[in-house]
């Protein structure tokens, strides 16, 4: 008669050595989460499609969806997170993924395109511009954009008629992203959404009365998102352009981005928060703004330093479950 | 290669109602049928009071004799759950497919392993995506006189 | 024994209290009750907790009744002794708790570490207290031990400080008290596995399991034979009994939950390790926190 804890039932499941989770590759189902307009859209005997573009970023090739009429381009997230699995009416879905395709501005893959060709020095057509040998399906983003569009990043002659040719305005390309900035800084705000570093978890309280400062975490958090799309050159100068750079080096995206920081970057993490309100310091004085803020600026001294006692010790030793 | 995805079956949706989706808390190294409804489905409560959130039902599962914790969550409006299937097993990845949509969904059970689901979950603020990207993406309204003010007063 | 709103929940995790009626002579003389369990060691079924209280007066009435060594009589002598235990209410009192397979398996097997003598010892706290929130007169209990008697009866003298708590090794053969609480909770547990209605439709018509103890052969067959390799077993069944769970490790389809290995590092957090890797790699490789902290990946292929 033998009893037993889920210890016992643990030790014999560790004596056999743990399987990997089944290779991803051998499932033949996903669970995607479609935008209705995708489904929606009707075009006779076509389908959406799956292709592989230039990511915009990376470099390297990632998958988009188009829609089947081939003017919208969507973006493929994929939530993903350990130990999930679906039950599907009566069967399982070992993929516990879900597939999230959400609208993409096709700007942001032809950017790219248009700066290279740019450095040419040269008005090109659209499909010169997003001609991609190791991506053949970069000729689909000629129909996604419309030289309207296109004109948001670059200068457009008309030639022939109805040829039109394109090249690279950085000028342009700079304000188009800020608007882009702003606009996402406005969807965090009104979400809710925390966003000074080092609040994963939860918000680090900001005093409601520092609005100047608010604004700056959300634009600061904006241009992080944005610059997901951009090479690491325009994510600099956008931020520059934005003015939210300052004195003090920026951080390496892994100590502001991700937690925890490593025992070596605690000292730095430590100083991040500070450095928000630093930033937010030097941005004042260019801009020569009143002396009420400084004594906010003392407000939020003190909210912060509170901040980062409790994420010392949060981080200091690795906590275990 | 390239894949196309026919969705042509999800504005019907006929298929919603008979196949309810959870999303389970564990990695499950198995793909295929499986007796849901008798071992997983009977399992199924409404959770008592003492536990009962405001907003939404929490409902309580077991799975392998764990108990799991759930809610039902839907898909962010504007949006479709939908079950795609690729009827032919592949050997490359070089071959040209077309996946089906077998199924729709517009909201599923989230559990998670003896944790009540709140907003704090990573899925639930993975959905905050959604909007963020919406207005990431949303096309800018092309008004080059307005660049140029702004671009005076900010000093640049 | 009327167990019908138990079987409307068999299979939940739940517990599910049943009692007799409380005498006015219970509530206004000295009582002595007594805690004693059913089902602890199957691998099947659920396990019930029961007691029984009578007048401390009424000491020598109880002994003629016989009901020593419960452990001895047969399923009839067993029903035989609970009928009269109801015909006497004037001077007997009941309760039982049954705790549910499910209820067992979940409370083991939930991230808190609740093992089965802990689970024993607040059904036995629960019980008492509810016999005092009927107003029975408890001035002595006894129980049956689970776990170091000392440090049993230390714990519940101190959350009932007014009664005078005995646990002691086979206080069932000692106390005719106990062996009445015995009875009852046998005799609940035996009505309950009787009348389990298997609700996984398992191709068993009428399965026999035997005595439902892990050594037994019958159950041994009948743990095999009710197998499913995705969800284990029917709800009958104690996941948290390392027959049924090596039943799975060997047979079943493999999962992997977030709590298996201590080692597991938090959902989507990486380790320190991970994160010194993280430096080397290239800047744009690395996403912005609102992505990895909401677990959002971009997609290479499918």
């Amino acid at each position: 008669m033998s009893s037993s804890t889920r210890k016992s039932s643990r030790k014999s499941q560790e004596e056999k050595p743990r399987p990997e989770k089944r290779d991803i590759k051998n499932s033949d189902r996903w669970i995607f989460l479609m935008k209705n307009e995708i489904i929606t859209c009707n075009e006779e005997g076509l389908k959406p499609t799956l292709c592989k573009l230039r990511h915009p970023r990376l470099k390297t090739g990632v998958m988009y969806l188009l829609s089947a009429d081939c003017t919208s381009v969507y973006e493929l997230t994929a939530f993903k997170e350990k130990f999930r699995s679906w039950f599907i009416g009566n069967s399982v879905l070992s993929n516990g993924q879900m597939y999230i395709t959400t609208p993409l501005d096709p700007l942001f893959l032809i950017l790219p395109y248009i700066i290279n060709s740019g450095e040419t020095n040269r008005f090109m057509t659209l499909e010169q511009i997003v001609l991609d040998e190791e991506f053949p399906d970069s000729h689909k983003l000629v129909t996604c954009c419309n030289p309207e569009q296109l004109q948001l990043v670059s200068d457009c002659k008309e030639i022939d008629d109805d040829l039109k040719v394109f090249k690279f305005n950085k000028e342009k390309t700079l304000s188009w992203l800020k608007k882009k900035t702003e606009a996402v800084a406005e969807a965090l705000e009104m979400k809710k959404i925390p966003v000074s570093s080092g609040s994963s978890h939860s918000s680090i309280f900001i005093p409601s009365g520092n609005a100047e400062i608010c604004k700056d975490s959300y634009m600061i958090f904006a241009h992080g998102i944005l610059s997901e799309y951009l090479s690491l050159d325009l994510e600099a100068e956008l931020k520059t352009f934005i003015g939210l750079n300052t004195t003090n080096e920026t951080p390496s995206p892994t100590s502001v981005t991700d937690e925890p920081p490593n025992k070596k970057q605690k000292l730095t993490t430590v100083v991040a928060p500070l450095e928000d309100y630093t930033q937010g310091k030097d941005l004042k004085k260019d801009k020569s703004k009143t002396s009420k803020v400084s004594a906010a600026q003392k407000r939020l001294d003190k909210v912060d330093k509170t901040g980062m006692k409790s994420m010392l010790s949060f981080f200091s030793p690795k906590s275990t479950k | 290669m390239s894949t196309t995805i026919d969705v042509s079956v999800v504005p019907t949706r006929q298929n919603s109602h008979s196949e309810k989706c959870h999303f389970i808390p564990c990695d499950i190294n198995f793909d295929g049928e499986a007796n849901v409804s008798d071992f997983f489905n009977t399992t199924i409560s409404r959770s008592t009071e003492a536990e009962q959130q405001i907003e939404t039902e929490t409902l309580t599962a077991v799975f392998r004799g764990r108990p799991l914790k759930g809610i039902e969550i839907s898909i962010p409006s504007g949006y479709t759950g939908i079950v795609v299937k690729d009827p032919v097993t592949r050997t490359t990845d070089d071959e040209d497919r077309c996946i089906i949509a077998t199924h729709s969904f517009d909201r599923f059970n989230f559990w998670n392993l003896d944790k009540v689901p709140t907003s704090d979950d990573s899925l639930q603020k993975g959905f905050q995506w959604v909007d963020i990207a919406s207005a990431l993406h949303r096309p800018i309204v092309d008004d080059t006189t307005e660049d140029l003010s702004q671009r005076s007063i900010k000093g640049q | 024994m009327d167990q019908l709103q138990y079987e409307a929940n068999r299979s939940k995790n739940c517990l599910n209290l049943i009692e007799s009626s409380v005498s006015e002579r219970l509530q206004s003389e000295p009582c002595w009750l007594g805690v004693d369990e059913a089902g602890r060691g199957p691998v099947l079924g659920p396990m019930v907790y029961g007691i029984c209280f009578s007048p401390i007066a009424d000491k020598e009435k109880l002994t003629e009744l016989k009901f020593a060594d419960s452990k001895t009589l047969s399923e009839e002598q067993r029903e035989s002794l609970f009928s009269q235990i109801n015909e006497s209410l004037h001077m007997l009192g009941w309760m039982v708790e049954i705790l549910s397979p499910t209820y067992i398996s979940t409370s083991m097997l939930s991230r808190e570490k609740y093992n089965l003598n802990a689970l024993s010892h607040d059904c036995a706290i629960r019980l008492i207290q509810q016999a005092l929130n009927r107003g029975v007169n408890v001035s002595e209990v006894y129980v049956d031990t689970v776990g170091d008697a000392t440090k049993y009866q230390a714990k519940l003298q101190d959350i009932f400080p007014n009664i005078s708590i005995t646990v002691s090794k086979k206080a069932d053969s000692l106390f005719p008290i106990v062996s009445a609480a015995s009875i009852c909770a046998k005799v609940a547990r035996d009505q309950a596995v009787k009348n389990w209605k298997f609700q996984e439709n398992i191709s068993l018509e009428e399965p026999d399991y035997g005595s439902g103890y892990p050594g037994d052969p019958k159950t041994k067959k009948f743990l095999e034979e009710s197998f499913d390799k995705v969800f284990g077993f029917p709800s009958f069944v104690r996941y948290s009994w390392s027959t049924a769970s090596q039943i799975i490790d060997k047979k079943g389809v493999s999962v992997l939950w977030e709590d298996d290995d201590d080692e597991n590092e938090n959902k989507g957090t990486p380790t320190l390790t991970q994160f010194f890797n993280k430096k080397d790699c290239k800047p744009e490789l690395v996403r912005n926190r609102f992505f990895t902290q909401r677990q959002l990946h971009h997609v290479t292929s499918l």
